[in-house]
């Protein structure tokens, strides 16, 4: 497994260029980059698996769906994911499937340092292309 | 001048063209000095921006852009473009996330030398009642699915209708703090889910709730019919529409993604993504935005609210002593249909105003009666070091930006280059010497968010002021804030 992201200096927002030697490795290197944006902090609580089951027509409406998904486990429930478990994703019929499960728990926001509040996850200057064997994509979180 | 290979036609010492080429239905239009054109528009794509908005379909006059302008996702900020309503679209790259992002100003009959000695304390006491920060929630009670259906539906009226404001207040805001035809039921439950806790909360990053000072009166006549004295101590709270306005503009753009393929809108940016006013996608849009506006105007009654609580408890003093006042709300992410005048004919169009504030002229029927005779409100922030200001729409502003101004000064430096800078720093200490009270969720914030890391928002009030879109009335002077 490999992957490895750049974070961009970006006037207002978090922005990161991430390039990894899988598609799904893209996904969970992406998710990695949004867990340390919101907090430096490890969680303590037990942990909890979500299933997660997207369909989208393009690779970056997927993405951005992922993630989404995550910033609003984190928003509306205080829950945080920690790391990805699994995740697949594959195009059939002219759709992109993702499955993944993803490991999190409940914090209390009175106890975890938190460093933003990410309000979006945007398709600005996103797009995921395939070269020389690597996938690669920007990502910018508004802030 | 040709920046970035775009060729600006300068019209005016701050007003510059960019022809109409290739398939852009209308010129750009770009209010910026020449000094800030050569310090900053070749560093990013907000000129292509420029560009890329004139390209949408049913678009009037011209792709405008205010000296804000920078860098956004799809729309430059500081964009306004003004859409056919038959045959134009409706984008929500031309909003942005944060729906109704806005200010309101507050007045009170307090002067400087009154509360010097109280400053710590006040500040203590508003960062005690309003939630700040990362997450912020719990200002009130957390709202039932009937009670966000009414904020949803009522904005501000709801907030009064809670005895969180006084009636007289829905006079002093934009749109009288409801627009009409607002449906929650175009809102997702997980936008209602991100938003039911966080009614009268101030959120993070550059939003605010500051007290200041009214250091240089510049129109007195104008300044009055404000409420506005010298050395008066006043409010403005700078806050949007929170997770809800965010979920709505994310799950509103999938949306409008999948149609703008459908219509077959061909356009240069993925991010102008955008549907028939008159489609169903469209108006659903509409709709939900204009709940997610709703949401906003009732976000800052209830801060507003809490605000006085604030210097109320402070000051120990009655209501008639402490005398305040909303002097304004304007919104500056929205978009609205408004009637102006095109090629000599009045007609609706919907204006899509992106880091842009309304700037209604003397005469008005839609702003109060009591400001008909001088003109809108128009409140611009800067930074929480130097200084901001209030000033007035007019006639030509109608004319040439369908009644449009800038929204602020726009960051300098990014968040991290801010840190770096900030280290090794006292900011407190130095804030302090430039009389700044501050209380902030952490000091990373103050770090992101100090002076340094905005430009100089004189700079741009000062060219909507020369080429006569707004009229400078006041500059107030930060001496407190808290920030999340």
């Amino acid at each position: 497994m490999s992957w490895n992201y750049k974070i961009i200096d970006h006037t207002a927002d978090i922005a990161f260029d991430v390039e990894a030697d899988e598609l799904n490795e893209l996904f969970i290197a992406s998710a990695q980059v949004w867990r340390e944006s919101i907090s430096d902090d490890m969680v303590a609580a037990a942990s909890e698996e979500k299933s997660l089951e997207i369909n989208e027509e393009s690779l970056e409406v997927l993405l951005v769906s992922f993630l989404s998904e995550l910033n609003y486990f984190f928003q509306s429930e205080s829950w945080i994911m920690n790391s990805v478990r699994t995740i697949e994703i594959i195009k059939e019929c002219n759709e992109w499937h993702l499955r993944a499960k993803v490991l999190g728990s409940h914090f209390d926001r009175n106890k975890v340092k938190l460093k933003a509040e990410i309000k979006a996850i945007t398709y600005h200057q996103m797009e995921i292309k395939e070269q020389q064997g690597k996938f690669s994509t920007r990502v910018v979180f508004d802030i | 001048m040709i920046i970035n290979e775009i060729e600006l036609k300068q019209l005016s010492p701050n007003l510059w063209e960019i022809p109409r080429t290739g398939d852009m239905n209308v010129p750009g239009r770009i209010y910026i000095s020449q000094k800030m054109i050569e310090r900053s528009l070749q560093n990013d794509q907000a000129l292509q921006q420029v560009i890329n908005v004139a390209h949408l379909p049913g678009i009037q006059k011209y792709s405008l852009a205010m000296p804000d302008i920078h860098w956004g996702y799809g729309f430059p900020i500081g964009g306004v473009a003004a859409t056919d309503l038959d045959e134009g679209v409706i984008s929500p790259g031309g909003v942005g996330y944060d729906i109704n992002c806005g200010v309101r100003l507050a007045t009170t009959l307090l002067e400087y030398d009154f509360v010097k000695d109280k400053i710590e304390s006040l500040i203590s006491n508003l960062f005690q009642n309003i939630p700040t920060g990362v997450g912020a929630h719990g200002a009130i009670k957390k709202l039932s699915p009937k009670e966000m259906k009414q904020v949803l539906t009522k904005g501000s009226v709801w907030a009064i209708e809670n005895n969180l404001g006084n009636s007289s207040d829905i006079d002093f805001t934009e749109e009288s703090g409801t627009l009409k035809n607002a449906d929650p039921d175009s809102v997702s439950q997980r936008a209602i889910e991100r938003g039911v806790d966080q009614v009268g909360t101030l959120g993070s990053g550059n939003h605010f709730c500051e007290v200041d000072i009214v250091e240089e009166i510049y129109d007195e006549k104008i300044a009055n019919v404000f409420g506005l004295f010298p050395n008066q101590i006043v409010v403005q709270i700078h806050t949007g529409s929170r997770g809800l306005g965010y979920q709505i503009c994310d799950d509103y753009l999938k949306t409008i993604l999948k149609a703008s393929n459908a219509y077959g809108y061909n356009l240069p940016d993925k991010q102008l993504a955008c549907a028939p006013i008159k489609s169903k996608e469209g108006k659903d849009y509409l709709s939900a935005m204009q709940a997610a506006a709703n949401f906003a105007w009732n976000n800052r009654q209830v801060i507003m609210h809490l605000a006085k609580k604030s210097f109320l408890q402070t000051f120990k003093m009655s209501e008639s002593v402490l005398g305040f006042n909303l002097v304004y709300d304007v919104c500056h992410n929205i978009a609205k249909i408004e009637e102006h005048n095109i090629n000599d004919e009045l007609k609706n169009v919907c204006v899509h105003r992106k880091g842009a504030t309304r700037a209604f002229p003397p005469g008005s029927k839609l702003i109060p009666t009591k400001y008909r005779e001088v003109g809108q409100p128009v409140l611009i922030p800067g930074d929480m070091g130097r200084y901001s200001f209030v000033a007035v729409g007019t006639e030509k502003a109608m004319h040439e930006t369908f009644g449009s101004s800038c929204h602020g000064a726009g960051r300098n430096l990014s968040r991290t280059k801010a840190m770096k800078d900030a280290k090794g720093r006292n900011l407190l200490e130095e804030l302090h010497k430039r009389g700044v009270v501050i209380q902030a969720s952490g000091y990373k914030t103050i770090a992101e968010e100090m002076p340094d890391a905005y430009k100089d928002v004189s700079e741009v009030v000062n060219v909507m002021h020369e080429e006569g879109i707004t009229k400078k009335v006041a500059k107030l002077r930060p001496i407190g804030v808290i920030k999340g």
